[in-house]
């Protein structure tokens, strides 16, 4: 598979302004030399092939978006190359621009006040499509989507569903052979979060889109993801196969929250902490009844573990949670699991 | 009481963040000063006295007179009509105190950083160089301050309060800006008008914002009467706008509830 | 570094006018806002006017010019000042749009920045200051005697660009600093200030005072030597504005646009 992608020792800094505290420090600040670097990025090296669906994920502030920023030309790289499809982002970014796609969760990339259909024919007319490829692309998406019934609508009176897919299918029109998504589903309904997914899935396999998801949404990354790749701290820390990540967070892992009748003394805790290899066990502050264990229910009798505290201090209530991918993210770079 | 000190000094504090912006709005207003001067100069010609006012009067109005404007500019009615259509508004609602006072105490902390910075400096001046020699004028115009403060604060929150109504208030605030600042000595000293304009701008409230407080500090203080007298007008129309400004904000209220967050 | 393959300049005007048309269809929904906003641009112009209507029942000059040739001066004005505001009008959002990291959209689009998000906001009420400008312009000239020919008219057209080219330069320079600083706000009003007084005549400041409002401020350009072709009914003697005219436009756009394109790189994006 040919590389669509790729990243050499590609690195980014941040010149962080020491700020003066006291009298004049405005005017001290404003011709001030006095500053730290900051490394947001740090040497990464990625390769993406064509057709490829990758999902980026890490915590926020691990540096995910300042390598976004630098393969959409965004930004300038500090060291290392950055290419997609033969381009260097920064470098010829109006011609690099007609090759890919961005959208942005939350943010509009149409004109505010114009309908969704007039957003559409600018769009055409900035992307300079004939008119055969507007019609065709716009066919597909009517049969996908009915995407006609909001034509007349002004943009800004749509609701965030309506408006994250008219960023696609705006996205979409020029066909670009790359997309990024930058947490695309966020605070949406499950049932436009289905249709986004749809699309997606079908504009990859039907024309070999490659898309980049970057996301905090692990639903969206296990229904589309082949890939993913973790960074924190402006590294990779993780990067292959959704089923590789699931083995090794393991799918049975979850966050089992119970709510005990008793105080919980130390002793069943002890006790509890015997019974496991590898978690965690919190108690939470709030209250000494309350006890969060993040474990893999296929590793542990959960039988056992539930009649364990049943018999010290009852049960009051219980609640099962599937971890968070901060968790998951903290694990591997915590290197339990690697 | 405690509950309001602590959001003046937010408000305070908040303005104090944008340090840069009172820096150099302090070397603006100077600048502004400046070309003042040139364009009086100008008007004045070889003439000695114009409207009864030597040039020195009719500078050190103007001079005072633009201070002031841009002191009391709190912008209130452009902050309440973002926050209308951001919907940040709600947040007001949710705050333990009736939203007239959040926002004029976020006003208030504004204008008080910038009246000692801008302010204390140019009438100190002037009472070196231009002759304010009573010490009793300026503690009765630092009285008349307050009130001005009100009476522009009203026009703005009134204003403010349209915007639940209507999508953009920029007409209607340029409007109002224009109608204020001229019929309040902001632009013209009012001695300037024809005695018959004089006579009605002399029942309207604007003048309470910029004139009254200029006579005063100008005037002649052996008269107290005048003073008091004047006070006395603009906490008349203070008192009456605030009423009006509750009566405008409860009926807008309705409108911002129909239409929804 | 960051060299961008040149567009058409058809291609720039097609989709100006499409966005023009569009805005246009849309902005008509909003009937009462507009109607609105046009008595606002009205009340505003006409006290500017009453300012010297009132200083004038005093005094017969302001720095030498009579009240007429101040109204025509003013009316110049206000049209180049149109200029700028319908066609740059975004330049007043342009802070928002950084710290919100809205600007980021821009990058993306298969054109130059400056113009995506000029051509992002196109104030179509700010044409009505055109008419109220040239109104002044012709009644105060009707009291001069100037007598208008074909030429001059062009003359006065390709005059009004120039002016609004000189304001939408010092704007764009003001707004453009909101790449490195958060609320340039203050500087916008100043530079809107300053337009503003340039109705006044230079001939108010001392001669030091009329270089730096020639140069380094181009107050002096912005209405009030252009207007002078046109008041004393020979333009030939003045003519030799005309080309200072066009080259202080021509610089002061090229310096707008350069801090533009090097706040554009300065910028990284709001957010992590």
């Amino acid at each position: 598979m040919e590389n669509i992608i790729e990243l050499k020792n590609l690195s980014k800094d941040f010149k962080i302004l020491n700020k003066k505290s006291g009298k004049f420090s405005v005017v001290k600040d404003l011709f001030s030399t006095d500053y730290t670097v900051e490394r947001a990025v740090n040497q990464i090296n990625l390769n993406i092939g064509k057709g490829e669906i990758v999902g980026f994920i890490g915590p926020n502030g691990a540096g995910k978006s300042t390598t976004i920023k630098m393969l959409t030309g965004v930004l300038v790289p500090t060291e290392g190359t950055v290419l997609v499809n033969g381009f260097i982002p920064y470098k010829h970014r109006v011609k690099y621009v007609k090759e890919i796609g961005v959208v942005m969760g939350q943010r509009s990339q149409l004109w505010w006040d114009l309908s969704v259909e007039d957003s559409f024919k600018v769009m055409k007319e900035m992307y300079e499509l004939s008119d055969a490829e507007y019609a065709e692309n716009m066919r597909i998406f009517e049969e996908e989507l009915c995407i006609s019934e909001l034509f007349d609508k002004s943009v800004r009176h749509l609701s965030l569903g309506q408006k994250m897919l008219c960023e696609i299918v705006a996205v979409l029109l020029y066909n670009p052979k790359v997309i990024f998504l930058d947490e695309p589903t966020i605070g949406l309904d499950i049932s436009v979060k289905t249709k986004i997914r749809k699309i997606i899935k079908r504009m990859n396999s039907q024309q070999g889109v490659t898309v980049i998801l970057t996301t905090h949404d692990i639903s969206d990354i296990e229904a589309l993801c082949d890939r993913v790749v973790i960074i924190d701290h402006g590294t990779i820390i993780f990067d292959d196969s959704m089923n590789k990540m699931k083995q090794l967070v393991g799918s049975e892992r979850k966050i089992i929250e119970i709510t005990t009748k008793k105080v919980i003394s130390d002793e069943l805790t002890e006790k509890i902490k015997g019974m496991f290899t590898k978690e965690h066990l919190q108690i939470n502050p709030a209250s000494n009844k309350r006890m969060d264990i993040i474990c893999d229910s296929g590793e542990v009798d959960i039988n056992e573990l539930l009649l364990q505290i049943m018999e010290y201090v009852g049960i009051e209530d219980i609640n099962t949670v599937g971890v968070k991918i901060e968790d998951i993210v903290r694990q591997v770079y915590e290197g339990n699991l690697l | 009481m405690k509950k309001h000190t602590i959001l003046i000094i937010a408000g305070i504090k908040s303005s104090f963040a944008y340090r840069f912006k009172i820096i150099t709005s302090l070397f603006f207003n100077a600048a502004y000063l400046f070309i003042l001067y040139y364009i009086w100069k100008g008007i004045y010609g070889s003439q000695e006295t114009v409207a009864g006012l030597t040039f020195t009067q009719t500078y050190n109005y103007m001079a005072v007179s633009t201070i002031l404007s841009s002191l009391f500019n709190s912008r209130t009615d452009w902050r309440m009509s973002i926050k209308v259509q951001t919907g940040n508004i709600l947040g007001y609602y949710m705050k333990p105190l009736p939203i007239e006072l959040q926002f004029f105490y976020e006003a208030i902390g504004n204008v008080m950083v910038q009246f000692f910075i801008v302010l204390s400096p140019v009438i100190l001046f002037m009472a070196f160089t231009a002759g304010l020699t009573d010490y009793r004028n300026v503690l009765f115009f630092i009285l008349s301050l307050p009130f001005a403060f009100i009476i522009n604060f009203c026009f703005e929150y009134i204003i403010g309060t349209i915007s639940f109504y209507t999508e953009s208030l920029w007409g209607i605030i340029i409007l109002k800006n224009a109608v204020v600042s001229f019929l309040s000595g902001g632009l013209i000293p009012l001695k300037f008008f024809p005695e018959s304009v004089r006579n009605v701008i002399k029942w309207l409230p604007f003048r309470g914002v910029i004139d009254i407080p200029l006579e005063i500090l100008f005037g002649y203080i052996s008269n107290y009467g005048f003073v008091l007298k004047n006070i006395a007008i603009q906490v008349f129309w203070a008192v009456i706008l605030v009423w009006i400004s509750r009566c405008f904000y409860k009926k807008s209220e309705k409108a911002l509830i129909v239409n929804g967050g | 570094m960051g060299c961008e393959m040149r567009k058409s300049t058809k291609y720039y005007t097609k989709i100006y006018l499409m966005l023009i048309s569009k805005y246009v269809k849309a902005r008509m929904a909003y009937r009462a806002d507009f109607l609105i906003s046009l008595i606002g641009i009205f009340i505003e112009n006409t006290i500017g006017l009453l300012f010297y209507s009132v200083v004038f029942m005093r005094v017969t000059y302001i720095g030498g010019w009579g009240y007429n040739e101040l109204l025509f001066i003013y009316g110049f004005l206000v049209t180049a000042s149109s200029v700028f505001h319908v066609f740059f009008g975004n330049m007043f959002n342009l802070k928002t749009y950084i710290v919100n990291g809205d600007f980021t959209k821009f990058y993306f689009r298969p054109m130059n920045i400056l113009f995506s998000f000029v051509s992002e906001y196109i104030d179509i009420k700010s044409i009505f200051q055109v008419i109220i400008g040239i109104y002044l312009m012709v009644i105060s000239s009707n009291t001069l005697n100037i007598i208008w020919d074909f030429q001059m008219v062009l003359l006065l057209i390709l005059l009004i660009i120039s002016s609004g080219i000189i304001i939408i330069s010092t704007m764009t320079i003001c707004a453009s600093l909101g790449f490195w600083v958060r609320d340039p706000s203050v500087i916008m009003d100043f530079m809107l200030k300053v337009k503003d007084y340039s109705k006044y005549p230079m001939t108010i400041y001392n001669k030091i005072l009329q270089l730096f409002f020639s140069i380094i401020i181009p107050l002096g350009f912005m209405s009030y030597y252009p207007s002078l072709l046109f008041l004393k009914n020979s333009v030939v003697r003045y003519m030799w504005i005309v080309p200072f005219q066009l080259i202080v436009s021509a610089v002061y756009f090229f310096i707008a646009v350069f801090v533009f394109q090097k706040g554009t790189r300065f910028y990284e994006g709001a957010g992590s």
